[in-house]
């Protein structure tokens, strides 16, 4: 009779297990369109057998554990990608408005404006009546038209910068919510895991450090319990098992831009440290870059054509003489490059009448001499001046300040182009790494209700095994 | 390799995406014209488009600089014919004067001819084109030449003095090239290109010519009037020297249009190359592109493919 139990035993057991097998099965084809779940698999194991001399009977089937089935070597790569591609992207996006904001292709802008200036200086050369009180207002209108084309780009270059800020603003708020998450998830899967795999808990800290890589700069590994360990490039850690370590912000009254820029801190213990030099992966260092290095340099890019139109005019201007026998600037003398886009404006002598405009050598009314010299600078080359130049010489190349402005255009228009390139390749590599992920993680419907048919069979024939030991221990009964 | 039905789905939409993206830009392709619609599609192309548009309207300039230079010019000229009448007309009188049989009383007759003569000359001297002085250089609102005063029968003519310029005003119509658009009057007129307040050798005063004439004239002075006749052929030299320098200006002014003309045309041609997108290119790229993305789709469409379960009862 104890045999017969002892089959009642293994076939019950093996029908539980079947059992939980189904229940694992349905796990999977319930979460098929969840993209953050990994397939869980049942592993199984014979069961201890009774050992004697003829022979040890098998033990059944026993559940060793439920496990997902996973690549960490695949997540790893992913959060490597997601941090290149969070700054990639925030890059490329920002430098397709800072090209739009150059854009001359649909619509007049700053070279037009350029040209329309030498052409009154040369309708000024050219003038018939005497005095040629018409081009000079014309000339003053050409180049007012220049300096609102370089004030709005720069102020458009400006609110860029403030709103790149203002979403950094943002991230850092997002950045601590998601290490305070998986702060707390490292919490309950270290507890739960002293008994059994947390798989889904796992699913979910994966997903959420998918998306803090995609935000920030983060290194990663686990440690011994099971607990996930963040850390930043340059060290600090964000999350350390169950604690989180949140970035802050610095303020940073010296900034060139605007002193309402910070700077991003780490917070430890009371204690803040700077990271910003060491942030460049992740949507915080792709608009980091954007607000300290990419819209600066086009925003210095636009002063060089301000400062250097402003001077290599100015030199000519003084030159001559206006009607009323002023000699003077034709644009405000500005004193360095920086902020030269913000700042150029006509001289108060020029404001104040168009007749301190230096059109002659002499007060002569039909006297154009300093005109032809002006309108020649359009196709004249000089030494650019660059940043930081003034008050010593010019370090630049050789060009005229056309051709300069075009460089310019031409210069965001590359640096938007490889951006673009850069973000539309990892874009590629972006979807080869989640289909690896799929391959291994994804769940398979197929797959799943093939199991479900061996699983309903082993289970039928488990309650067979139990019914023929029901009918054996009857026949048993009966005899008794 | 296994194939999930998430990653199916993925990959048709990325697939449809990137469709898109190639298909929204052969569309803005076809409908803007242009190749070039953003720095980011060609940085090297679009610098030099920049710089071509500049150069067209750097030409455009030139052209109207060369229009206006030219209706001063034709100013000039239509003056320098108006003075030259002025003194073959004069000289003809000489002519005649000088002819023994002249009376006095005819010569003073034809001293009032002169001083008429005079007066035209003068006129034409201080021709105005859109209200400034042709020939009073920079000083154009100052008139150029003044008369000392009325003729009075008993004095001798009035003398005539230059209150302009000798300069001359030079209007830019290419690339470092000016050409004048007024003549130094002082020479025009007084045969003074040195200004040292005397004619040059060989040159004359006209209106001193005129003076003298119209002095030996009612002076009665046949000699004196005779004096005149080689000094009168050396102003009408003098006026078609200046009259050939003025035609040398012009024909230079029809060669820089012409030139400018030209260059205007290749520079367009040259953008258009460098910005405009090839129109049949362009549209079998859209029909092209448009058809990826309808196969795309359909291939998305195939993916509620069938599985195992239509397979079990």
């Amino acid at each position: 009779m104890a045999g017969l139990f002892g089959v009642l035993d293994v076939a019950s057991r093996g029908a539980l297990v079947t059992q939980n097998g189904i229940r694992t099965t349905s796990h999977n084809i319930a979460n098929a369109n969840n993209p953050d779940y990994s397939r869980q698999r049942q592993v199984l194991a014979a069961g201890i057998p009774v050992t004697q001399q003829n022979g040890s009977l098998g033990g059944g089937v026993v559940q060793r554990s439920i496990e997902r089935v996973h690549e960490r070597f695949t997540q790893a790569q992913i959060l490597d990608h997601n941090n290149a591609m969070g700054s990639t992207e925030a890059q490329a996006n920002a430098m397709r408005i800072v090209e739009e904001i150059v854009n001359e292709q649909r619509g007049e802008g700053l070279t037009v404006s350029l040209s329309r200036l030498y052409d009154g200086f040369s309708d000024l050369a050219a003038a018939q009546a005497p005095g040629a009180a018409v081009e000079r207002q014309a000339l003053v209108g050409a180049a007012s038209g220049v300096i609102d084309t370089l004030h709005s780009a720069d102020a458009q270059l400006r609110a860029l910068q403030k709103s790149t800020h203002e979403s950094i603003d943002g991230l850092l708020t997002e950045i601590n919510a998601l290490t305070g998450e998986i702060a707390a998830l490292n919490q309950q899967i270290v507890k739960q895991e002293v008994i059994a795999p947390a798989n889904d808990l796992r699913d979910q800290r994966d997903a959420l450090m998918r998306s803090l890589a995609e935000k920030v700069d983060v290194n990663a590994f686990e440690d011994a319990r099971g607990a996930q360990i963040a850390y930043l490039p340059s060290g600090q850690p964000l999350v350390e098992g169950v604690s989180a370590h949140s970035l802050v912000a610095i303020p940073d009254p010296t900034n060139p831009f605007d002193s309402s820029f910070y700077r991003i801190g780490h917070s430890s213990g009371g204690s803040i440290q700077d990271v910003t030099a060491g942030l460049t992966g992740g949507q915080l260092g792709g608009q980091l870059a954007v607000r300290d290095a990419l819209v600066p340099a086009a925003i210095r890019s636009l002063d060089t054509v301000a400062y250097n139109l402003t001077t290599s005019v100015n030199a000519v201007h003084q030159g001559g003489v206006g009607l009323n026998g002023v000699v003077g600037d034709f644009f405000a003398a500005l004193p360095a490059v920086e902020n030269a886009a913000r700042d150029i404006a006509l001289d108060a002598n020029i404001l104040a009448s168009t007749d301190a405009i230096a059109a002659g050598t002499t007060t002569n009314p039909a006297d154009n001499r300093n005109a032809v010299a002006l309108a020649a600078l359009r196709d004249q080359p000089g030494t650019i001046f660059l940043p930081g130049d003034p008050p010593g010489p010019a370090t630049g190349p050789t060009r005229s300040v056309i051709s300069h402005a075009a460089n310019v255009v031409a210069g965001i228009g590359q640096q938007s182009r490889v951006l673009q390139q850069e973000s539309a390749q990892q874009g590629r590599v972006g979807e080869v790494l989640q289909n690896r992920r799929d391959e291994v993680s994804g769940v398979s419907i197929d797959e799943e209700v093939a199991n479900l048919i061996t699983l309903q069979a082993t289970f039928q024939a488990n309650a067979r095994v139990m019914d023929a030991v029901n009918r054996l221990l009857q026949d048993v009964i009966q005899i008794v | 390799m296994r194939v999930t039905n998430l990653m199916l789905t993925r990959n048709a939409l990325a697939d449809i995406d990137r469709q898109r993206v190639r298909l929204s830009t052969a569309q803005q392709q076809a409908s803007s014209g242009m190749r070039i619609n953003r720095p980011s599609d060609d940085p090297s192309g679009v610098s030099a488009a920049l710089l071509l548009r500049s150069a067209i309207d750097a030409t455009e300039q030139f052209e109207r600089n060369a229009s206006r230079a030219e209706s001063r010019v034709q100013a000039i000229e239509s003056a320098l014919g108006g003075a030259t009448s002025v003194i073959v007309q004069a000289r003809s009188i000489a002519t005649q004067a000088s002819n023994d049989t002249y009376d006095a009383r005819s010569r003073a007759n034809l001293a009032n001819d002169v001083e008429g003569l005079f007066g035209q000359l003068l006129f034409e001297a201080n021709t105005r084109s859109s209200s400034s002085y042709l020939f009073a250089g920079y000083a154009s609102t100052t008139t150029p030449f003044v008369a000392s005063g009325p003729f009075v029968d008993a004095l001798p003519a009035p003398t005539v003095s230059f209150a302009g310029d000798s300069n001359e005003i030079e209007v830019p119509v290419l690339d470092g090239v000016t050409v004048p658009t007024t003549l130094d009057g002082r020479r025009v007129f007084m045969g003074d290109g040195d200004g040292n307040g005397s004619p040059d050798a060989g040159r004359e005063d006209l209106f001193a010519l005129l003076g003298d004439l119209r002095n030996a004239l009612r002076a009665d002075d046949a000699s004196g009037i005779r004096a005149t006749l080689s000094r009168f052929d050396d102003a009408i030299d003098q006026l078609s020297e200046e009259r050939s320098r003025v035609g040398a200006v012009g024909s230079r002014l029809v060669r820089a249009q012409d030139q400018l003309a030209d260059r205007s045309v290749q520079l367009s041609l040259r953008l258009s190359d460098t910005q405009d997108a090839d129109a049949a290119e362009v549209f079998s790229d859209l029909v092209n592109q448009e058809n990826a993305l309808r196969a795309s789709l359909d291939a998305a469409g195939r993916l509620v493919q069938p599985s195992l379960l239509d397979f079990l009862s």
